[in-house]
């Protein structure tokens, strides 16, 4: 594991893509802000939806009781895993027994977290990703860059050419045409397929039914074609009862992208005649993070993705600088949990500015447990202590800020080569500024 | 089963002090007809009064521009030239050009609309094009409402939200209308208001 800067060196290397990703990001990031800005409510919504979760939280253990039951008098299929490697199990289990080759899989971050393509490809079984920003990603044999748009990392140069290789599409730029060559590629699979795959956005503890939300039509076009569906589910995605949904539905694609809500909001509460529908339950850590309770509010997050778009350290280095499934802060936050080593850089990518936790559509604290990983990761880590020391000791001390300063600003001055190279891994491929004719402090107090 | 008892007793080992049951949201904006209308029109839909169209046939003729349409209606005021036989499959639905349906209800501050019936679930997702038919009475305010009303919601196992036709943007941010689902989405009013 490299850890994040270094891994950010690759992203910082093409300036033009860097500032692109950035600046659409941003983009989204504003669109968000119109459509929250176009509800007085907004704020209100936020507080609702973060209650209802936190009484979820509270009552987990008996709402999912609740949402099995239910769902089993609804005819669906109740399955728990453990972990990742259960669940994965589970599914195959299921492909094995209605003996198939290949299966359409809407978008899932849970699938990704459990490792699912990778593991049935093992056994043989073909993962067709639908979501056009998953299949292109899947194509080029990488990861989804973001949890609500996979291929944000991309240009239509790269994407035209993945076209070209995979379908003998002729080059072009334009996502019209691309679009439909995907559609119509995507159709052979949708109609020969028997067993279909996809994510749950909403559980309805009450109801025993579940919501799932996308804007392609892909997860519909898989699902009642099929004859079989089987929905991954984390158990934090449950909600006490489908009023709710008024709630989540009001916030999420507000949150996500800006739209009102998503193209299509689909709830399934029993199968069709003849039809089957698996529900699997995965835990994969997460009753684990609902025992620490500064932490446990991560698990209230609605994938939303909008403090990633807001973020400006995931902006300027991209989602797979993270390594992580789940990239930005809230995966800087819910990484460490799985592997604190393998993700301690995590926490250290972000200027702790608190625009995730503003915009946070449920309200979860992310700066304040990003702050928390430090102080716990620094605790196992020198060099976590030595920057924390910098950081921390120097700032909270005038005397030994201002020494600190004027011996920068005074190698800055004379040895600027030698200290570029050795901030490279902060600074990436941008040199320092020049340093100033005097300090700002020396300004002050001849100005003052 | 073992997953099951371990995952149910970690919980109750590790969950937080309970909290009460939140009330219900209340203080919401309100929307009417008109801003159904806008935000149809944002999510890349459009809408059409019945009796200003005239005659639906020659009008779906002059909007989807071809002679041969393949047209699958369920709403009982138009009958299409395509129909579907038990058991219905797939090679019976997958070259209908539009499907006329019937909404329940619409929602006016994100302009969707509730579809519950249908012969087969995947009919409003594999067509080429969605017509839903509804009476202008038939509109809640937000989603608040919606699911109010969706609290008697017992009949079929599958309902859905559609605001607007498929769309993707995954493509450098460019909006594509027609990703995998519904190339185009006309809401067709019924009552003259
Ligand atoms: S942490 Fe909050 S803002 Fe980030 S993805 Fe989750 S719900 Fe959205």
């Amino acid at each position: 594991m490299k850890g994040h800067p270094q891994q950010s060196i690759e992203f910082l290397k093409n300036e033009g893509r860097v500032n692109w990703h950035d600046e659409t990001l941003w983009w989204v990031r504003q669109r968000r802000d119109n459509a929250a800005h176009g509800l007085t409510e907004w704020e209100r919504l936020r507080e609702k939806a973060s209650e209802i979760k936190d009484y979820t939280l509270s009552h987990l253990d008996e709402l999912l009781l609740n949402f099995e039951e239910k769902a089993i008098q609804n005819g669906i299929r109740v399955h728990w895993a453990g972990d990742a490697k259960e669940h994965n199990q589970i599914v195959h289990r299921i492909l094995k027994e209605k003996k198939i080759d290949f299966v359409v899989k809407s978008k899932s971050m849970l699938t990704e977290e459990c490792g699912l393509n990778h593991f049935l490809e093992e056994q043989g079984i073909e993962v067709i990703d639908t979501d056009l920003g998953e299949r292109i990603v899947q194509w080029m044999q990488q990861k989804p860059s973001h949890i609500v748009l996979p291929a944000i990392h991309l240009k239509k140069g790269d994407i035209g050419a993945v076209f070209t290789e995979k379908l003998g599409l002729p080059q072009t730029n334009d996502a019209q045409v691309l679009t439909e060559a995907a559609r119509q590629d995507m159709r052979k699979y949708f109609v020969a397929s028997k067993v279909a795959l996809t994510g749950v956005n909403f559980g309805l503890a009450k109801e025993g039914a579940f919501v799932v939300c996308t804007n392609e039509g892909n997860a519909d076009m898989g699902v009642h074609i099929a004859d079989v569906h089987i929905a991954s589910m984390g158990i934090e995605k449950l909600i006490p009862k489908q009023e709710h949904l008024g709630v989540f539905l009001r916030l999420l694609a507000r949150s996500a992208t800006g739209q009102p809500i998503t193209t299509y909001s689909s709830h399934f509460r029993s199968p069709s005649p003849g039809k089957e529908i698996h529900l699997i339950l995965v835990d994969n850590g997460r009753s684990a993070i609902l025992g620490k309770p500064d932490f446990r509010s991560s698990l209230k997050c609605i994938r939303c993705g909008a403090c990633m778009n807001t973020c400006p350290v995931f902006r300027k280095t991209g989602g797979h600088s993270y390594e992580s499934v789940i990239p930005g802060p809230i995966g800087a936050i819910l990484s460490p949990h799985k592997d604190p080593v393998r993700y301690k850089s995590l926490p250290f990518a972000s200027s702790l500015c608190g625009s995730c936790t503003a915009v946070c559509p449920v309200k979860i604290d992310i700066d304040k447990q990003l702050y928390l990983w430090r102080q716990e990761l620094s605790k196992k880590d020198n060099m976590g202590r030595a920057a924390h020391f910098l950081a921390g000791e120097i700032l909270a001390s005038p005397s030994w800020f201002n020494f600190g300063s004027r011996s920068f600003y005074f190698f800055h001055k004379k040895f600027p080569a030698l200290v570029n190279r050795l901030l490279k891994p902060f600074t990436g491929k941008r040199p320092l500024p020049e340093a100033a004719p005097q300090t700002f402090r020396e300004w002050y107090k001849k100005n003052a | 089963m073992n997953s099951r008892k371990e995952i149910l007793s970690r919980i109750q080992k590790n969950k937080p002090e309970a909290k009460a049951m939140p009330v219900g949201f209340t203080g919401m904006s309100s929307y009417t007809f008109n801003d159904f209308l806008q935000m149809l029109e944002k999510v890349g839909g459009r809408s059409v009064k019945l009796h200003e169209i005239g005659d639906l046939r020659t009008w779906l003729r002059q909007e989807f521009g071809k002679e041969d349409l393949v047209v699958y209606s369920e709403w009982g005021g138009y009958s299409g030239n395509h129909s579907l036989v038990d058991p219905v499959n797939v090679d019976q639905m997958q070259h209908i050009d539009i499907a006329i349906l019937e909404g329940e209800f619409a929602v006016a501050e994100n302009g969707a609309i509730w579809v519950e019936k249908f012969r087969h679930r995947a009919i409003p997702f594999i067509t080429q094009h969605l017509l839903l038919v509804i009476s202008q009475k038939a509109m809640v305010s937000t989603m608040h409402e919606a699911y109010e009303l969706l609290k008697s919601w017992k009949a079929p196992g599958f309902g859905v939200f559609i605001s607007g036709p498929s769309k993707t943007a995954d493509i450098e941010q460019s909006l594509v209308y027609g990703a995998h689902g519904p190339r185009s989405l006309t809401i067709v009013f019924l009552d003259n208001l």
